[in-house]
């Protein structure tokens, strides 16, 4: 008995052992190759999108293949109808803004050249304090860099372009496959219990990727209208840059905000444009934390809000925009696989109050 | 051992589809939804006296004999009670696909080297959303097994109750 015992044990660590090392082994490989890591993170998120849409099809009988072919062409065919009609006047308010950018640049130096100049008359102990020469040099660091990345980012964009949907595909189609080869690798003292805990963070994780898409979604399109109507310049890139900032907790409206009321301050517009647009970013914001925040995302993301902001801090810290934006996330999937383990550990000699109240007599089953 | 450590070696090889139709819960399913079924269901290989799941572990979900032979044991503080022995074709932990909190009554250990094929809530729901007309036909035969557990053991503590001369606590039991 002891022998055999000892022969569980062992073969036990050696696949533990392999397990760890092929999940090390795939996590080295994404980190070290942002070129493959960021479409596979991608065409996660759009598997988990597009994932309820597939299921809705193949409940209505349609085989799982032609259900996702289905939808692929259904979007991919929208996107391009969009792209070609709707987006034209996004294109050109992109074309006009990259053309802009740089007046907008130098009128930002020239007028915090003349208030330095003006504070430091006035406070002679600023002479140390260099804002305008910072911001020159960042605003030069950034367009060198632009030039020298531009062949590379256009390169990744083709790449992601090109492997997103061949993931994408690849993971709605034989996702449970994948699942099934990855619970082969856990031996079987562990295996109910990693099962539990995958299936609760792959559910935590999809249904807050899903409940912020829907919430970005919902914010940058009245953000867009809102800024159409008043006739605010950009309104539609605007728009998608406060949907997309949204993302982020906390933070991501300020950042959405910043660029708008920048250019509004910046490109001459009437004072009102100014104030008008701060009132609809205020509007949709209180819209989002009232309303479109508390019945979509905080019924799934059960963090303190203190805990929210600095996971968000750390994942900028580690990996900038993308870690702000998958921080919560992992977080979540964090919280759950705690909580999991916690029941698996601590509640597992527990009895079970729910049987000892029910009046009848528990029914027998095996196990 | 290595051919032990990822799949089950030649002798544990079965037929999945096979195990599956002969079983209760999947016997109204058709060819293609018991093909359905196999891709969401998990063949694992223990050793003799392995345990699969202990008293009091978290459940998730049952296990069919697709080969060897199962000890269920309770533990309780007068000792061990070895309740029955399960074979090939016999199904265990059925309770944990529609409890929530489900806590294992009892601990399932290996008698030989024996495969199981695991199938678990989520891949239920999973069956439930995707194809409801199927999901609904395993959720009747496992309402038909539960229900004719419940009246074995209803006919159980009535047949004690009369030879040990006991009164119920209850006048009527379900």
């Amino acid at each position: 008995m002891t022998r055999l015992s000892d022969a569980n044990l062992r073969r036990d660590l050696i696949k533990l052992f392999c397990v760890i090392a092929s999940i090390s082994g795939i996590g080295a490989l994404f980190f070290y190759t942002p070129a493959l890591s960021t479409p596979t993170f991608l065409s996660i998120l759009f598997a988990m999108l597009f994932s309820p849409l597939v299921t809705g099809l193949e409940r209505r009988g349609y085989p799982r293949t032609l259900s996702i072919i289905i939808i692929f062409f259904t979007i991919g065919s929208g996107a391009v109808t969009t792209g070609f009609f709707a987006l034209q006047s996004g294109v050109k308010e992109w074309e006009s803004f990259r053309e802009d950018a740089p007046k907008y640049f130098k009128t930002t130096v020239t007028k915090l050249g003349q208030y330095e100049a003006a504070q430091k008359k006035k406070y002679p102990f600023l002479q140390s304090v260099q804002p305008t020469q910072t911001l020159l040099s960042w605003g030069q660091d950034t367009g060198k860099w632009f030039v020298s990345h531009g062949a590379s980012i256009m390169g990744d964009l083709l790449m992601c372009l090109f492997l997103v949907p061949i993931i994408t595909f690849a993971l709605l189609s034989e996702g449970v496959l994948m699942r099934r080869k990855f619970f082969q690798l856990i031996p079987n003292r562990m295996f109910e219990s990693v099962y539990l805990i995958t299936m609760g963070a792959a559910s935590a994780i999809s249904d807050y990727v899903r409940a912020k898409i829907f919430e970005a979604l919902i914010v940058g399109l009245l953000a867009g209208a809102g800024f159409y109507l008043i006739g605010a310049p950009y309104a539609i890139v605007l728009g998608i840059v406060v949907g997309v900032t949204n993302i982020i907790p906390y933070i991501g409206p300020v950042i959405g905000a910043v660029p708008g009321l920048a250019i509004a301050a910046l490109n001459g517009s009437p004072i009102h444009i100014f104030w008008n647009m701060f009132f609809i970013y205020l509007i949709v914001n209180i819209i989002d934390i009232a309303v479109i925040f508390p019945f979509v995302v905080a019924k799934l993301v059960n963090l303190h809000p203190l805990i929210l902001i600095a996971t968000v801090a750390v994942g900028q810290q580690y990996y900038g925009l993308i870690g702000m934006l998958i921080s919560v996330p992992v977080a979540t999937a964090i919280k759950v696989t705690l909580e999991e383990m916690y029941r698996i550990i601590y509640e597992k000699h527990g009895t079970r109050t729910s049987f000892q109240e029910t009046p009848l007599p528990r029914v027998q089953d095996h196990g | 051992m290595w051919k032990d450590l990822f799949r089950p070696g030649k002798n544990e090889k079965t037929d999945m589809l096979d195990v599956l139709k002969d079983n209760i819960l999947f016997a109204t399913l058709t060819r293609r939804e018991l093909k359905y079924l196999s891709s969401l269901l998990y063949e694992r290989v223990y050793q003799q006296d392995e345990p699969v799941f202990k008293q009091n572990d978290r459940g998730i979900g049952m296990y069919l004999i697709a080969k060897g032979r199962i000890a269920i044991n309770t533990h309780n503080p007068q000792g061990d009670v070895h309740v029955t022995t399960l074979a090939e074709g016999n199904f265990f932990g059925e309770l944990a696909l529609i409890d929530p909190e489900n806590i294992r009554t009892a601990t399932a250990i290996a008698m030989d080297r024996t495969a199981l094929i695991g199938f678990f809530k989520p891949d239920l729901m999973e069956i439930i959303e995707r194809k409801p007309d199927m999901g609904a036909k395993i959720l009747f035969q496992l309402a038909l097994v539960l229900g004719r557990r419940l009246l074995e053991t209803t006919e159980k503590i009535t047949f004690l109750t009369r030879t040990k001369g006991m009164v119920l606590p209850h006048d009527e039991i379900v």
